[in-house]
């Protein structure tokens, strides 16, 4: 059957930049998403344009000049040892760290939704940490780790262990970045799921345990299976964060001992402003980039989330 | 008649005040002045006094009065100096300065951005010796000759600056890409530096030993004096501090007789020499050292190791002596009438430490500038300084001064290390703190005991020349 001629004009315009709709005239709808655009185009499409182009350049400081050298600082990367070893603790630190996260927050929102007495200070205290920045929680933590005075040395000592080099230790420095880093957001999953919790239908719950269902059994087959969005949408956003994660790494160690706790972030900071290297260090951005859409993609197609579950 | 004037009266003041400060020209003052009803003898008595009488403006005696000089200062303890003098710099030369006070880091960061830029925000900038092949080498500064010519009377220059400090933050050869040359970039300052060896008289008094002068002594000293309640000595031994290996491995290699480089990045045949003898040895003694230090030394930046020391938990040190001065100060150390100083052990020698103070090519005020520099590194200033906050001075006047070593004991053993402190042999290259950092970084492992100094040293090495490589300094 023929389209009719306002059918044919819609159509038409469907397949233009800025589509109008069947009331709307283009001149309006370009007044509207014009500056949008613009915004975009300037502060999002140009940059990771720009910083597309210098992941290709090297840049010489002395003569300020960029020189074209097309896959080399990509080269450079993919063949470096150090960079390996800079994608091995990005990976342990966002899975391990998100990974307690989420056990954490989650344990704690279902204690917490008992309804117990006096929880609502203890909910209020529990996310104080969330509302520190990261830089502060680094150097706050570096001072608790303080081998000399660090009041954990104070504590490991009442127990028998002597000068634990919490953080001057390649062994232990990764680990207790997650410590720290899970200190600071297992709050932010609690939140999510208690929320989440909040809103569950209670009938569901009613019938189950007029069925006989054990807290367990509940649990397992509706709490955490209705929970599910809520915890896959805490996991991404932190996934996202913690691989990203710079401030942290800064103010608690540096990087160090022997790059044990360099992450991606870290490294591209230290060779764009430090070593003035911005060529390489915008190839490992776009590294970074690149890995976050690919990880995000996959895992949304795998855990199959619907969008209007979030709502 | 007699005239009769309130001094205290708002116009008045304000009249005289914009005659001294150059904001009046000689037309406008004399036609405010007698408005304000001052008598021809009056207002040709102040023209006199301010040197403005007959034909020449006020420019002769304060040329860039009304002008604002914007400099770019290390927060190393300078911004304290200069903070203070503010008020003078108005009234001796009616100059505005606006001081911007950063760390290292971020001030290398903020000086590339405005050398690099159309017209540069600061009008003089203080540049770390390290990365003057970078900045002058890539001639971003204004050739400053024909302005110390114009010196001031009793600038002494270059008579009071040592001879190794202008090599380094003074005259660099941009053709060749090497320190020194004919032409002069920078004044050395706003402070300087090397490294010192402090130590507790008290303490090596008590347990009968003498000051070390070779490492094997200083090794021995530390396990004596070491005990529950201080450390039997102190080093920066954070991982990738720059520190580190400037301070505490370079001057333990240096004094050891080690070559830290062969050949020349002109040459294109710079090569490291990390895996030498001396090179292991000097991380070996450091390993060693870190027995006898304190539990979180392998934490400590140079702050953390002038604290310890300020609080008494440490027996010896070597250390900057820009950053150890306080420990000298009653108010800031427990320690302060019980501190002994020495040449590092083995030869007192040290890395060349400081900074240069210069003008941009695309500052916007470079005479002012220039005028404001030359009273920064002045002796007036730099006297105030050393003595008011401890901060290392580069003229060897202040350095020796008789009345300043009263008050800082410190001051003439650092002149001397000073004197003969050695250019560190990478800070030719752009790349030098990439190297320093790879370098410390790699050293941490070994002081942390999870490899050998040898196989550190390797690593370092490997590192190196991958980076010089890269930068084209070896082929």
């Amino acid at each position: 059957m023929a389209a009719t001629a306002p059918d044919a004009k819609l159509e038409r315009s469907s397949r233009t930049l800025f589509p109008a709709g069947p009331t709307q005239r283009r001149g309006e709808v370009l007044l509207l998403l014009g500056p949008c655009v613009l915004y975009l185009v300037a502060f999002s499409v140009y940059p990771l344009a720009v910083s597309l182009i210098r992941s290709f350049q090297e840049y010489d400081s002395r003569a300020d000049s960029w020189t074209w050298i097309w896959f080399g600082n990509y080269q450079e990367l993919f063949t470096s040892p150090e960079f390996w070893q800079t994608v091995e603790h990005t990976a342990v630190f966002t899975f391990g760290g998100v990974a307690i996260q989420v056990v954490l927050g989650t344990a704690l929102a279902l204690f917490f939704n008992q309804r117990l007495r006096g929880s609502a200070i203890v909910r209020a205290i529990l996310i104080l940490p969330m509302l520190l920045t990261p830089i502060v929680v680094g150097l706050m933590w570096r001072m608790l780790l303080n081998p000399e005075w660090g009041m954990l040395n104070w504590l490991a000592g009442q127990v028998g262990f002597h000068n634990v080099g919490w953080l001057s230790d390649p062994g232990t420095a990764l680990r207790m970045l997650i410590v720290v880093d899970c200190w600071q957001w297992t709050p932010f999953v609690f939140i999510i799921v208690y929320a989440r919790l909040q809103t569950l239908p209670q009938d569901v719950f009613e019938a189950a345990e007029v069925d006989g269902a054990t807290w367990r059994q509940r649990t397992r087959y509706i709490t955490l299976p209705l929970l599910a969005p809520a915890i896959v949408f805490a996991a991404v956003f932190r996934g996202i964060d913690a691989f990203r994660t710079f401030d942290l790494v800064y103010g608690l160690t540096n990087g160090g001992p022997v790059q044990a706790t360099s992450t991606l972030s870290f490294e591209a900071f230290q060779n764009g402003f430090q070593y003035f290297r911005y060529g390489y260090a915008s190839a490992i951005a776009y590294v970074m980039v690149l890995t976050a859409a690919i990880g995000i993609t996959l895992l949304f197609k795998v855990v199959r989330v619907r969008r209007e579950e979030f709502a | 008649m007699t005239e009769v004037h309130d001094p205290q009266s708002t116009e008045t003041l304000d009249v005289i005040q914009g005659m001294v400060t150059g904001r009046l020209s000689r037309e406008e003052f004399v036609k405010r002045a007698a408005v304000l009803g001052f008598s021809m003898t009056a207002i040709g008595s102040m023209l006199a006094a301010a040197g403005k009488a007959g034909a020449g403006g006020f420019g002769a005696a304060m040329p860039y009065a009304g002008q604002t000089v914007s400099i770019l200062v290390a927060a190393e303890g300078d911004e304290k100096g200069v903070k203070d003098k503010i008020g003078t710099i108005k009234k001796r030369f009616g100059i505005d300065l606006k001081m911007t006070a950063l760390a290292v880091g971020p001030l290398i960061e903020k000086a590339n951005q405005n050398l690099k830029a159309p017209t540069s925000s600061f009008d003089a900038m203080m540049v770390l010796g390290f990365t003057v092949s970078q900045m002058v080498g890539g001639g971003y500064f204004q050739p400053l000759n024909n302005y110390v010519k114009k010196a001031p009377k009793g600038y002494d220059f270059p008579k009071d600056f040592p001879a190794g400090e202008l090599k380094y933050v003074g005259y660099f050869d941009v053709k060749k890409q090497q320190f020194g040359g004919r032409t002069l970039y920078l004044i050395p300052g706003l402070h300087g530096g090397s490294v010192v060896f402090f130590y507790r008289k008290d303490l090596l008094k008590a347990a009968g030993v003498k000051v070390p002068t070779t490492w094997g002594q200083y090794l021995q000293a530390a396990k004596k004096l070491h005990s529950g309640d201080v450390a039997g000595n102190s080093m920066i031994a954070k991982s990738g501090d720059v520190s580190m290996f400037l301070v505490d491995w370079y001057t333990r290699f240096v004094n050891g007789g080690g070559r830290l480089m062969t050949g020349s990045p002109q040459k294109k045949n710079f090569t490291p020499r990390l895996t030498s003898p001396q090179a292991v040895a000097a991380l070996q003694h450091m390993v060693d050292c870190v027995e006898v230090a304190s539990d979180g030394v392998l934490q400590y930046d140079f702050t953390s190791s002038v604290d310890s020391f300020s609080a008494g938990k440490t027996a010896m040190m070597l250390m900057w002596s820009t950053i150890a001065g306080p420990v000298y100060n009653p108010g800031s150390s427990k320690v302060s009438k019980n501190v002994g100083v020495a040449v590092p052990p083995a030869g007192g020698k040290a890395v060349r430490g400081g900074w240069g103070m210069g003008i941009p090519k695309n500052a916007k005020n470079k005479d002012a500038a220039w005028t404001v520099i030359a009273y920064l590194t002045s002796k007036e200033w730099e006297q105030y300084q050393t003595l008011k906050y401890q901060t290392d001075p580069t003229r060897k006047s202040t350095f020796f001064s008789p009345a300043l070593n009263k008050k800082l004991p410190y001051l003439k053993v650092a002149g001397k290390v000073f004197e003969k402190a050695q250019i560190l042999e990478i800070a030719v290259v752009p790349e030098t703190f990439e190297m320093i950092g790879a370098a410390a970084e790699e050293f941490s492992a070994a002081l942390s005991g999870s490899t050998s100094a040898k196989e550190a040293c390797k690593k370092a090495n490997d590192r190196w020349i991958t980076i010089l490589k890269r930068g084209k300094h070896l082929k």
